[in-house]
Formats: structure tokens, sequence, C-alpha cells
């Protein structure tokens, strides 16, 4: 696995676009940030780094499952009030907490990879607009 | 870029996005929206949650301080008292929301376009009745009229706005508006009105007219006087205002014996044949669509209030007691809170919604409220015209119904088109067969009388709230319009006080002997054809009213008002059958002084008047009864102190007992007579039979056999239900409390709890006296919704005033202040408020907000 995103994505942009992104936004939520502006932040990072669009795609896989892993479940679940929540939710939608968590990362995961993959596109955009000036 | 960039990206996410879209309509789509980080539930988590910083909001004028204490009710310090109304207008938004806006749906029937097909009914109906085109026309004259309250409703309003925005623009609104997936519209003066509206019309919309004439109409005129007297039994000795009724020198022109005793169903007073046979045929059908209409009797809706002299109060001072019975609901009618601005200073319950506090002492006096249950509703039939049904007959003339054109819209169905049809005396709620009922509610009709619907009861409890002595009060009680009201009155000078305020609509009626007498409501449907019309309404200065009475106290249960000698005929008194009202006279009787415990163990009191009353003569009927069961119930129940404790079981008992002894007395004799409703005259009337008529029909063939069949089927069916062993019949198992969020999603509700208490205790706590409950529960769901107590010692800060309510001050169900306050309610403890003059003063605060002028 390692093996093929270091030959396949650029071992070293992925660990910086990862860390960079996971840092930013971990310190964003440690200083009371909203967890959406963090998906955000977290995607337009790595879409800074990102050369290729499916890097763009996979950092944002991982970097969200990295995120939500550590921000969302031990950060926002550990809040008394954002697990009963999610609780009531699932209580009164007769839905399994572990898919309503589920649907929150997945969710999550298209914010940030639609908004990696829109600065990819518009940084590509700026420079290639450069370039030809 | 080219054909590779839209393949590679711009065609994919756009096909996520249509995925997404696509599924926001399903039921997968409405968990997506709720999980959706961009505005999905957990960014309403901290809404409805205490806060503490400074918070910059647009239109405040100055700076406001507001200050939590531990039970998180805030106490609000501004320079004026728009910016304090702001304030507070953004608080019951911050924590009640929601709840505001069901209100407003609920009152102006929207409920359709955020539920469904389910309430279309309700929005039809309160659509006819019309509360809220009378709401903006009571703000609009307002707004013409008294601009200093207008102003400050209007800076209530801008406050819910700004919370509103604010959630708005930041995704946090709260939980149920995410679960229906809609959004408030802004709040209006009308607004706040329109639920000022809404209460008053459910503390009065007795339909007992209606109800009284079906019954007339199905069973003998005697036996309708008997069961259902114009004056309830046992009331006089223990009415609101002490006293024979008379003021100073004015009473009622004919004895009110001879009133009592007069059927006023018949044409000379109704101006209908209400026996004719082709008329009852066709009214029949109508009354039934319109009680229909109208639903189920409010059940409990009630209050007891009282207040106690210094002469009889060991703390020195005067003291009140209050504790509205009204539906119990999460989030509950009322949030407390403090409000200082000023000279402007109260502490009390206010209603979410409405910005004047309702129940509450500003320091130097205290008021409190019980529903007054004066018919100041009357119901029409009116004759239409067979060629053209929106014609009606009326003093000799056709004319035209005006007619509103509203429509409902529903979710997820179509657009309901309503033509509401208005006569001169109110909209038209059943027409068949050439005739219509129609109303005319004081609420509607404006204190003017002139079918504006403009009344003005927010310039009076703004008023009563700033008033700094009995003169003050007395003059804001001039603009209490409606709900009519037993408003109790206590100060630190030691005064007490009660008046009974309102719009009392007077008509004018000729008894066969050609006397005219003035009378306030009316016991049946009257004819609407001309001739039984408002004349106007009783006099500011006939108000019944007591200050400081001899006996030391007043008390107050939605018992007569006041004697029978007063000026107007009290025809439309739909009181409560009185069990609480003497019970707290035998309390207040009973010693020299009063405590401020005391006062606190009345409002827990549950002894049931009833029993007390009859369980003796029950007892002794069956006492020699074979039914080898009866002798250890006898023992139980001669033993039993008439409390009706939730761990006991005599309360079960007595219960059944005497459901199935209005079963024996009045079912067949009913269904009988073709009456589907389960219309039972009220306990009173019960024990008035029982103590003064064991040898009537309505205990065939004997007093002794009726009292024994009762007991044995009361038995059977506890034994039914719960097995054979007695001590397993616990109170708790068939009394129990349920507190329902307004939504009715049982997650967010709370309960059943087991209770104690009972119909006619001052604990009040309502189930129906109906056996088949036991296999299809109802639980209680109305009862005391706000205790408080006040001593009015004259210091500040330091006061002694206390109240809470079965809920919590946040509509947050996440939030610890959701229902914090129902163990403390349940068990009978209070809160202490206080009474602050500076910020500083302020005991056991969480937090601090500071609300400053911005953009």
């Amino acid at each position: 696995m390692v093996s093929s995103i270091s030959s396949g994505f650029g071992f070293l942009r992925f660990l910086i676009a990862s860390a960079a992104s996971i840092t930013a936004v971990s310190l964003y939520r440690i200083a009371g940030g909203d967890p959406l502006i963090g998906f955000i932040v977290s995607g337009l990072i790595i879409g800074v780094f990102a050369s290729r669009i499916i890097e763009a795609l996979a950092f944002s896989v991982v970097a969200t499952t990295a995120i939500v892993g550590v921000g969302f479940l031990i950060g926002t679940l550990s809040s008394t009030g954002a697990m009963a929540m999610l609780n009531l939710v699932a209580d009164i939608a007769g839905v399994p907490l572990p898919i309503l968590i589920l649907i929150y990362i997945v969710l999550a995961m298209a914010l940030v990879t639609l908004s990696s993959v829109s600065l990819f596109y518009i940084l590509r955009i700026v420079l290639s607009s450069r370039a030809k000036g | 870029m080219g054909r590779g960039f839209l393949l590679k990206a711009v065609f994919p996410l756009t096909i996520l996005v249509v995925l997404v879209f696509s599924l926001i309509s399903t039921p997968a789509g409405v968990i997506i929206r709720l999980m959706d980080p961009y505005s999905g539930v957990l960014k309403s988590l901290d809404v409805g949650e205490t806060f503490s910083g400074r918070i910059k909001l647009q239109g405040l004028k100055d700076r406001v301080v507001v200050v939590f204490d531990s039970n998180n009710i805030p106490y609000i310090f501004a320079e004026s008292e728009e910016d304090a109304f702001y304030a507070l207008g953004y608080l019951h938004a911050w924590y009640r929301l929601w709840q505001m806006d069901i209100q407003r749906r609920l009152a102006s029937g929207r409920l359709s376009e955020i539920i469904g097909p389910e309430t279309i009914d309700v929005d039809r109906f309160m659509r006819i009745v019309g509360l809220k085109r009378s709401a903006e026309k009571t703000a609009g004259w307002l707004m013409e009229n008294h601009e200093a309250v207008y102003r400050l409703l209007a800076a209530y309003s801008m406050g819910v706005n700004q919370a509103i925005s604010k959630m708005k623009s930041e995704n946090r609104l709260p939980l149920m508006f995410k679960l229906l997936g809609y959004e408030p519209e802004p709040w209006s003066v009308a607004d706040s009105i329109l639920w000022a509206k809404y209460m008053a019309w459910t503390l009065t919309n007795f339909w007992y007219p209606l109800a009284l004439t079906y019954l007339y109409i199905k069973l003998d005129p005697e036996d309708v006087n008997i069961l259902w007297p114009v004056h309830p039994y046992f009331q006089d000795n223990v009415t609101v205002v002490p006293g024979s009724g008379a003021i100073d020198e004015l009473s009622i022109n004919v004895d009110p014996d001879i009133l009592r005793g007069l059927n006023w169903f018949e044409e000379w007073a109704t101006g209908l044949d209400l026996k004719d046979p082709e008329l009852s045929s066709k009214l029949e059908y109508l009354l039934i669509e319109a009680m229909e209409m109208f639903g189920e009797l409010p059940r409990g809706i009630g209050s007891n209030n009282w207040v106690v002299s210094p002469g009889l109060s060991s703390t020195g001072y005067a003291m009140l007691a209050n504790d509205p019975h009204l539906p119990l609901n999460l989030p509950s009618l009322w949030f407390i809170v403090g409000v200082k601005a000023g000279n402007y200073s109260v502490v009390g319950a206010t209603l979410p919604g409405i910005p004047f506090p309702i129940i509450g002492s500003n320091g130097v006096v205290a008021w409190g409220l019980t529903n007054a249950q004066i018919g100041v509703i009357d119901f029409y039939l009116e004759k239409l015209d067979p060629g053209d049904p929106t014609r009606y007959y009326f003093n000799g003339e056709w004319l035209e119904m005006s007619q509103v054109k509203e429509v409902i819209r529903v979710k997820g169905g179509d657009d309901i088109e309503l033509t509401i049809n208005i006569t001169v005396h109110g909209p038209i709620i059943a027409a068949r067969d050439g005739l219509a009922i129609s109303f005319r509610w004081t609420g509607n009709a404006g204190f003017a009388n002139d079918g504006s619907g403009v009344t003005r009861e927010s310039i009076a409890a703004y008023y009563m709230a700033r008033a700094r002595d009995l003169n003050d009060f007395t003059d804001a009680l001039r603009f209490w319009d409606v709900p009519s009201q037993n408003i109790v009155y206590a100060d630190i000078y030691g005064n007490i006080a009660v008046f009974v305020p309102g719009l009392f609509p007077v008509r004018v009626v000729a008894l066969p002997t050609g006397v005219e007498v003035p009378v306030i409501g009316s016991r049946s449907i009257l004819n609407g054809t001309g001739g039984y019309e408002w004349i106007g309404y009783v006099p500011y200065e006939h108000m019944p009213k007591s200050i400081n009475p001899d006996r030391g106290y007043i008390a107050t249960a939605n018992q007569m008002n006041i004697g029978p000698y007063y000026p107007y005929f009290i025809l439309g008194g739909w009181w409560d059958p009185g069990g609480r009202a003497h019970r707290i006279h035998m309390l207040l009787d009973s010693k020299d002084m009063h405590g401020l415990e005391d006062m606190a163990r009345y409002q827990s009191d549950v002894f049931d008047w009833y029993s007390y009353m009859v369980l003796n003569d029950l007892i002794d009927a069956v006492r020699d009864a074979d039914d080898p069961r009866f002798s250890y119930v006898i023992d139980l129940l001669s033993r039993w102190d008439h409390l009706m404790l939730k761990d006991r079981v005599e309360p079960t008992i007595w219960w059944a007992w005497f459901s199935a002894l209005q079963d024996a007395m009045f079912r067949s004799y009913l269904t009988d007579r073709g009456v589907t409703y389960r219309f039972y005259p009220p306990p009173s009337t019960v024990v008035w039979l029982i103590k003064n008529a064991k040898d009537s029909k309505w205990f065939s063939p004997s007093f002794e056999d009726v009292a024994r069949e009762s007991l044995s089927t009361a038995l059977d069916r506890l034994e039914e239900m719960f097995g054979s062993d007695i001590g397993n019949w616990s109170w708790g198992k068939v009394h129990r409390l349920y507190l329902a969020h307004l939504s009715m999603i049982p997650e967010l509700s709370r309960g059943p709890f087991p209770e104690d208490g009972g119909f006619g205790t001052l604990m009040n706590a309502p189930i129906p006296w109906d056996l088949d409950m036991l296999e299809d529960p109802v639980y209680v769901r109305n009862g005391p919704s706000w205790r408080f107590l006040a001593v009015m010692s004259p210091q500040t800060p330091g006061c002694k005033i206390y109240g809470v309510y079965p809920g919590g001050q946040s509509g947050n169900p996440v939030s610890v202040f959701y229902d914090n306050y129902v163990d403390l309610w349940l068990t009978y403890r209070y809160i202490k408020l206080q009474c602050p003059n500076t910020v500083e003063d302020i005991e056991k605060r969480i937090a601090v907000v500071e609300l400053v002028p911005g953009d």
C-alpha cells in the first residue's frame, strides 16, 4: 500500500499534504473552530499539494479518514452533547448509530474531496494561464 | 483542460451532486440532511445551551448584560426597556425557537405546511376561528393607539429575528427544524399577539352551550337542569369574591333562586323551539358537526391561586401562591426570567413568544392568575337563504356574509382553498339544511364589540408588572380583555386582593314574566336572526373584586367567581365542580397562621374532596353486601385519609368505584336516549345526588344496589388488570404523567411517571372517570404547569420568591437544561428566584453574556 502510494503519487507530497491538513484542522478544532470549515481548509491544503487529480482524490480520502478518526471520533464524539444528539437522531430515525457516523464520514469526505479538487483545478488554471502569459 | 478534464472531474462531480440532491427528498435523504457536516444536526448542538461572552446585535441601542444563575434562569440588565425586551426576544428564540414557531403555526392554522395532511382539520378550524386576523388587527391598533407598548413588542420581535438570522446564517437552527426540513419565517408583533390570543382562546372556548343544547334535545328538560344546574352545587359559600355578589347597592333585579330554577332553553330565552321535532332533528346533526370541530372539551384546564394577608401569615407579610393547570409538555409553556431596566424590574414566568411576564413579582407587588370560566362565547343558529346560502337573515333582512378566502398549503399534498363565511356574529363553523352555526367570542369581537378582534391585554400585562401599588395595578386591569381571569394580588404594604377582569358580554333577556334581566353567557344555542345580541360588556366599575376581605385570605380554583346577587346573572358559568375550592378553604381555615412551607404544602396537597364528601355514604350502602371482597376493601377505605398518593391502593379503588358508579347512573340513561357522546354530569352533581336524592331515579333500583353493583364492577376490572392481590393496585399504576414533546416524538418526551393527585385535588392531575382507560391508558397531560410562591417582604435582593415547572429552560433535548426541573417538580421542590438590584446581586451565577450594539 505504502509503496504503491509512494511510487504512484509522490510519497513526500502525500506526507506533507496529509500532515499539514490534519495539523491545520486539529489546531483549528482545538481553538473551537467549526468542523465544517476544518474540512474545507483540509481540502484546500491538499489541493495545493496535489500534482494530479488522482492525488487530490486519494489524499482527500486518506486525510478525511485521519481527520474524522482523530478529530471527530475522538474529539467530537467524546462530547456528551454530540453523542446524545446522534443517539437521539438514531432513535428517532430508526437508523443504527454506526450507520449515522458512516454517513457523516462519507459526507465529510465528499466535502474535503470537493474542496481539494476544486482548488487543484483552480491552481492549474491559474498556473497554466501564467505559463501561457 | 478539454475533454479529459470533463471526464475526470466535472462529469463525476456532477453525477455526485445530482445523486445527493435526488436523495434529499427520500427517507435516506433526510438522514443525509441530518448528518450533513455543513448544516446537519451536529451544527445545532449548542443552540439552546447557555453561553458566555460578548455578542454584537444589530438594532440594540445600548449594552445589555445577561447573568445566568445555576438553574439557567437569565437575569437581564438593560438601560432601557426596549433593550431589555430585545434581549428577552433573543433569549426566548435562542432557547425555544422551534416551540415559538410551532405555536405560531398552530394558532394561525399553518401546521400542514410542515407536517402534512394529518393536521389539515386543525388548520381548517384555526383559520375559521381567525385568531391571526384578530392578532393582525390588534397589532395595527396598538401601533396607532399605544405606541409605547407597541415599541416594546417590536423590540422583542427584533431580538427574536436577530437570533433567527444568526442561527440561519450559521446553519444552526434547532433540531426540530432540521428533522422537519424547514426554516422559520421572521417574527412579528402580530405573532406575539397571536400566541396570547391562542392562550385566551384555549381558556375560553367553552362549547358547553352546544353540548347542553344537544342534551336538551335528547333528554327531559328537568333532567338537564338537575344534572347540569345553572349554577353548580355547593359553591355559594366558596365564591372567589366573598359575599352575596351585590356591588354596593346594586344587585340582580330578580331573586337569583328564581333565575336558577328557570328553563333557559325555552323559546323566551333562546328564540328557538328546541323541542320542535323538525328543528331538533336538523339541529342535532349540525350540533354534532360543530362539536366535532371543537374537539374534546378541555380536561383539567384550571388553576389554583390564593393570597394570605399579613394577619394570617407567620412571615408577617402577605403571601401569594399560584399554580396554573395547563397542558404539560416539553418544552414547557413557561420560561422563567428576571428583567431589570430602569424602573421596570420583574421576575416571573413568561410565555415564549410573548415578552411580558404573565405571573410574577416586581418586588413591590406580586400577581397570579386562574381562569375565570365565565362564558364569553355564544353560539348562534343562522337562517340561510335557500336560494343563496351566502345570505342569512338578520333583523328582518337578508344580509350577505362577508367572506375570507384562505389557502392551506399541505406538505406532500395539494393546496386546499378555504372560504370562511362570517355573519354579524362571527364565523360559520357548520352549515346544512338551510341552517348554520356561528359563534361570537370576545377575542374576535374586540374591546369595542365591533368585530374587529382588537384586544388590549398586552397593555395590561405590561402595566401590571410596572405597578407600584394597588391603584396602579387596578388601573392596569382596565385593559385586560381576554382571557377573563381571577387575578390575585399581594403587595409589600400588606394588601391582598382579587380581581376578575375581562370582557364579559351582556345580553338582556326578557323573562316569561316580562321582566328584563342582564345576563352573561348562555346555556344554549341562540336564535341568530336578531334579538339575542350582545349589548356591550360589563363596565370596568362592575368588575368582580375583593380587596383585603375580613377573613384574611382569598382563594380561587376556577369556582364560581361571585355570589348570585351580582347585578348580571351569570348564565354561562363553566366552573370547576368545586372540590379544589373547598379544599383550599379547608386548609386556609385550618389554622390561625400559615407559613411559606404551608403554602408549598398546600400546592402539593392531594386530598380528594369528592371522596371526603360521599365515601361514607357509599361504604354504608355496601356494608351488608355478601361479596367476600368487600369487607377488606371497606376496611381499607374506611381508614383512608382521602389522600391520592401514588403508592397507595385506596385512590385506585375510589377512582374505579366512582367511575363505575357514574357508569351505572348515566350510561344506559344516555345511550337509551340516543346520546352518542360520553357526556356525564360533573362530579359535584353526583355528590349532590348522593347527599340529597338517594331515592331518585338516578339510583335504580336503589342507592344500595347501585353502590354494590358499581363496587363489584370496579373490583372486577381492577382484578382483570392488576390481579387479585389488592396490594398491587397502587394508584401510580393507573395514574401516570406523560410529558410529551410538542412534536409527540417519544424520544424527546419524558415519562410516564407514576403521579400523586387526581381530578379534584389541589395538586391537580386529572384522568377521566372512565374504567376503559385501564386497558387503554390515558396519561395525565395537564396539571400545575408553573408553581409560584411569593412572600411580599420589602427586601430586595433577598426576596422570597419561588417557582418551578415540569421541564427546563432549554428546548434543546440534549441540553442538561432540557428537563432538569422535572424531578424538582415531581418531588414538590422549588427554585429560588432572585430580585437583584444590580448585576453583582445575582447568586450562583454560571454565565454572563454581554450583548452590545453592532452590525
